[in-house]
């Protein structure tokens, strides 16, 4: 039995209307996610993102292929026994009390009823629903409160799978730094998480790994960590009024960067990766640069949206196999705006 | 059948004020009529088939259109359970809202001086309990194939199409249509008249015609439901 989430070959296509065209919304997508693993899926509007979490929750019957978690299908009870799920459209059983609600979700999952109480005060606590909030009809709660109850519900129960889709839309910052702090806790615990957004920078923070999915097809997945080589633009800004030295290009080629342009107030410079965006900082305090603040012009993953990714080097075929990073390896796929 | 999504099931329709203004409506004009006419014993109750229809109604079919069926079945739950634990929920309401009715309707009689009998009484709740759990059984398949309560239209057009055969064989001397009609209205609401089986010489007949409507009934809505897809993706 291989431990994780093995998807081989997975296609999958709907019929558009009633007799219209079948449009392929999922083209032999393959990759693996190692247990413990924060994999996030991102990728435009209609890329297939939605369909390829309905194929591995087992809601959708692929065309071709298998998902297998744990090596087991997807729907296979024992699966679901260990799956949390917050789907991105939050439709529940609005007449019942957040409290009932996550007592009926304990039920079903086969917790014991024991613990029912206790598990689920636990639950309304931990994602800031305890109090009146919990004995309050889910009709009457505002968005954020049923992503919030949604969440609840998914981590009943400590599972060793959790499905996010768009976790964090309609949330408030406060709730945003709840989701975060969850899925980091989830990590910490060693459960799977797969999670699909749209907030690039939320998803950048959690994951371990990012598939980018466009037309059906896992155009690259990025191993957030290797990102630290990633060769991207830095903007940096220095305090206005202060002098700055005319010399900057020869500043930055000196320390292994590439002056793009500059204004009053800031200079664009192009890296080649973390420790040269270090070397880069220094050397432009050294000189005298009154350096206020630093930062990457685009996350890594923005750059992916920004152009096909599926040239550039480092990256796995569309729709190829592709592992989890084994351990020491750098896994770095860089989108071709890595270079601009 | 699952317990959790029985009990579930029947607080949701016990705190639907539509559902509960309707149970009123059905409950109450048959038991007017007993009282105005108490001689005429239960013939003025229904079966159960309304009280199927008011607890019944969109039973998948609402949690199908809301998407609360995808939560659902993220959680280690079969999908035959969960239709006959439908059907058995929405059967035990029917059947206990048919057994008060039964029972205020003998009080209602006895107080205006018809005391029924004792047999009549169990043949009358023998045919609402067998209507109230035959009922819901095609139900539970036309909502597993209509979203939201799609069920109670396809029910309305099955009707109206056996009432038009049965209406027009006659005239045009098909009486095979006839036929067709009366049975497709049996298929709809199975049930069982002991009254009749009581004088009948095939009393097996009816009683296995019944228990073979129910049981393809549901089986057609399990498989119906496992075909089903459940994504919102699927349908954008």
């Amino acid at each position: 039995m291989t431990a994780g989430i093995v998807v081989e070959g997975l296609s999958k296509s709907y019929r558009r209307g009633v007799a219209g065209e079948r449009v392929r919304a999922l083209d032999g997508v393959s990759l693996t996610i190692s247990p413990g693993e924060a994999f996030g899926i991102i990728g435009p509007n209609g890329a297939g993102k939605t369909t390829f979490l309905g194929c591995l929750l087992g809601f959708l019957v692929p065309d071709a292929g298998r998902v297998a978690i744990d090596g087991r299908a997807p729907d296979d009870l024992e699966v679901r026994a260990v799956t949390g799920y917050l789907p991105e459209r939050l439709v529940m059983d609005r007449w019942m009390t957040g409290r009932d609600f996550l007592a009926y979700h304990h039920a079903l999952a086969r917790l014991p009823s024991a613990t029912r109480g206790a598990d689920v005060g636990a639950a309304l606590t931990r994602v800031g629903l305890d109090g009146d909030a919990g004995a309050q009809v889910i009709r009457r709660y505002s968005r954020g409160m049923l992503q919030r109850i949604g969440l609840a519900q998914a981590l009943l129960g400590r599972p060793r799978y959790v499905f996010l889709d768009e976790p964090a839309s309609g949330v408030d910052p406060a709730g945003v730094i709840l989701f975060r702090r969850e899925i980091a806790a989830l990590r910490q615990d060693g459960v799977t998480v797969v999670m699909n957004s749209h907030q690039l920078d939320q998803v950048e923070r959690v994951c371990d790994r990012v598939a980018y999915v466009q037309r059906g097809r896992v155009e690259a997945i990025e191993t957030i960590a290797a990102g630290a080589g990633v060769s991207r633009v830095l903007r940096v800004r220095w305090a206005a009024g202060a002098p700055v030295p005319d010399a900057l290009d020869a500043i930055a080629a000196a320390a292994g960067a590439t002056l793009r342009d500059r204004s009053a107030t800031e200079g664009r410079f192009v890296v080649a990766d973390d420790a040269g965006a270090a070397r880069l900082l220094h050397a432009l305090v050294t000189a005298g640069v009154p350096v206020a603040e630093a930062v990457p012009e685009e996350s890594r993953l923005e750059r992916l949206f920004l152009a096909p990714p599926n040239t550039a080097a480092g990256m796995a075929a569309p729709g190829g196999a592709m592992g989890p990073p084994g351990p020491g390896a750098t896994g770095a796929t860089a989108g071709p705006g890595a270079g601009a | 059948m699952n317990g959790t999504l029985i009990t579930a099931f029947l607080r949701q329709r016990l705190t639907s004020p539509i559902r509960l203004a309707f149970l009123f409506l059905a409950m109450a004009f048959p038991l007017l009529f007993v009282a105005a006419a108490p001689a005429t014993g239960f013939s003025s109750l229904e079966n159960a088939f309304n009280f199927a229809l008011i607890f019944g109604a969109g039973m998948i079919g609402q949690d199908t259109a809301s998407g609360v069926l995808q939560l659902l079945f993220a959680r280690p739950v079969r999908r035959d359970t969960y239709v006959l634990s439908r059907w058995f929920a929405a059967s035990i309401a029917a059947a206990a809202a048919s057994v008060a009715q039964v029972g205020l309707a003998a009080l209602i009689m006895a107080a205006r001086g018809s005391t029924p009998a004792a047999a009549d009484v169990g043949i009358t709740l023998a045919n609402h309990l067998t209507s109230a759990f035959g009922v819901t059984a095609p139900l539970v398949l036309l909502s597993a194939l209509a979203p939201g309560l799609g069920d109670l239209g396809l029910l309305l057009m099955f009707y109206i199409s056996s009432a038009i055969l049965q209406t027009v064989a006659p005239a045009i001397n098909q009486p095979i249509l006839a036929n067709i009609g009366q049975i497709v209205q049996q298929v709809l609401s199975p049930v069982i008249d002991f009254h009749k089986v009581q004088l009948s010489a095939m009393a097996w007949n009816p009683i296995v015609a019944w228990a073979s409507t129910v049981t393809l009934s549901l089986a057609l809505a399990i498989v119906v439901l496992n075909r089903k897809e459940l994504s919102y993706a699927s349908t954008s």
